[in-house]
């Protein structure tokens, strides 16, 4: 806007409007409070939603290139090892690998862990660093576990410690730490054979299968010839997961900010309605300004550039407000609003992920409509006859 | 003047700390790489709702039934905790 008007004239025409701001300091005051606490209000969902986002798409590079698992009745059923050295065959697949791991129940603390079959050699050479324990160095022994971090907290349990799993007894040999909370919360970290006992499933039977192929062109005609082979067989590619992800987080932060709508449009009525109404005074300072050569292009901008300074103390307010909110306090109660109530909640920091989307959100959410509200009004006061005010 | 250079100053604080932590997160789950291999990727925010612990893995097609404007076919976790009366009945029918 500050560019349609000479620069001399514009900064003219801001100092000006500091002072009319100054001058009606209450309107400006509530309306800056208004619109920032609004804008607060968006810029906080729009924050836990990226925040949430940004984990989960750092989290889906490390999905399988394809993850494989067999339908049956339409429903997701275990697999056998069969097609493990046909599809490894498959030109372009680097690696198979068959994986165990499912839901268990657990009563005594009414909650559902999942089951993750994993070699203990395994996991000391991939997790150690997120892992409080000593992992048994027999590849081959069994009767371990590795609780995730919710879990062992619900417990109360520690490494060495005895713990009844499904009606066997498995020992504690380790416990996730709360950095890797996102992850392992609900995680029960076994050897294949004990999760397969547990789970009930046969000792060839796999949940799915994780097919590594390293040319990214490649995962298109490998899946393709998959299913070719084995119509049973459902393939997801990584970047199908990751969108699954990415709209259900934006989808729970577009309902609460839904919720907010109403708010949004309250508060553009009321400014529309204190931006319109013009005191005897207000009338007055337009036709002495209009008298003085003031032209009515000038005083719309005059209004305008009002309007966005109100906008631009309110959208610093909200993201100093938001950023403490969320990224200090960790959103305390709407966090529970868009994560919903677990029993075994991961413990966790929200981090901005990185690509300013709440500033640019809050901009096109409430700064946006409050510029475009107060266009009117300020049309409609530089409207004014100087004449007749002056008159009386 | 002053609140200008005090909003920039304030602003450049937030923007800085918000650098920071995005810089923790995203070390953090660079050391969290080789665990999520081996016992998955998906994050453990809603234990008890399948569809979204393991959102393909646990639904045929769930990634195809999510779209805008596509209801929720399972949300996970509950806005409000279970009641104690609610626990209690529970607890007793097991």
């Amino acid at each position: 806007m500050l560019a349609l008007v000479a620069p001399m004239s514009a900064l003219g025409l801001t100092h000006y409007a500091l002072g009319s701001l100054a001058r009606h300091r209450s309107r400006a005051i509530t309306l800056v409070l208004g619109l920032s606490l609004l804008a607060f209000a968006f810029a906080s969902v729009f924050a836990v939603t990226d925040a949430l986002r940004g984990v989960a798409m750092r989290a889906a590079k490390t999905l399988p290139d394809l993850t494989i698992s067999r339908l049956h009745a339409g429903r997701p059923a275990t697999m056998t090892t069969a097609q493990v050295s046909e599809i490894q065959a498959i030109a372009g697949v680097g690696g198979v690998r068959p994986r165990v791991w499912g839901y268990l129940e657990i009563d005594s603390i009414r909650a559902t862990a999942v089951v993750v079959g994993a070699t203990a050699p395994e996991l000391a050479r991939h997790a150690g660093p997120v892992l409080d324990g000593r992992l048994p160095t027999d590849p081959g022994a069994r009767g371990w576990v590795v609780l995730g971090e919710s879990v062992a907290r619900t417990f109360g349990s520690r490494a060495g410690d005895e713990l009844d799993l499904g009606g066997r007894t498995f020992r504690v040999a380790a416990r996730c730490t709360p950095e890797s909370s996102l992850l392992s919360a609900d995680l029960l970290l076994m050897d294949p054979h004990d999760a397969r006992a547990l789970l009930h499933m046969a000792p060839d039977e796999v949940t799915d299968l994780a097919v590594h192929v390293p040319n990214e062109a490649e995962r298109g005609t490998v899946a393709a010839h998959v299913q070719a082979r084995w119509p049973t067989l459902r393939i997801a590619a990584r970047e199908e997961l990751a969108r699954a992800y990415e709209l259900t987080f934006s989808g729970r932060g577009g309902l609460v900010g839904l919720a907010l709508v109403p708010a949004l449009l309250a508060l553009l009525l009321l400014a529309w309605d204190r931006l319109t109404s013009l005191g005897p005074d207000d009338r007055r300072e337009v036709a002495v300004l209009k008298s003085l050569g003031w032209s009515t292009r000038a005083l719309i901008y005059l209004r305008m550039i009002e309007s966005a300074l109100i906008a631009v103390a309110a959208m610093v307010l909200a993201t100093l407000a938001a950023h403490g909110y969320v990224y200090v306090l960790g959103a305390p109660g709407l966090r529970d609003v868009m994560l919903g109530w677990t029993s075994l909640a991961p413990q966790m920091q929200l981090a901005p992920s990185g690509q300013g989307a709440s500033t640019v959100a809050i901009t096109l959410v409430v700064i946006g409509p409050w510029l475009v509200a107060s266009l009117v009004p300020a049309w409609r006061a530089a409207m004014i006859d100087p004449a007749e005010v002056l008159r009386g | 003047m002053i609140s200008l250079g005090t909003a920039v100053a304030l602003l450049a604080m937030v923007s800085w700390d918000a650098h920071r932590r995005t810089q923790v997160a995203v070390q953090a789950s660079g050391r969290l790489q080789g665990f999520a291999r081996i016992a998955g990727c998906e994050l453990a925010l809603y234990g008890g709702a399948r569809w979204l612990r393991h959102p393909l893995r646990s639904e045929p097609r769930a990634y195809g039934h999510d779209g805008p404007s596509v209801p929720d076919i399972d949300p996970g976790g509950a806005i409000i905790r279970p009641t104690r009366l609610h626990r209690f009945r529970v607890a007793r029918a097991r």
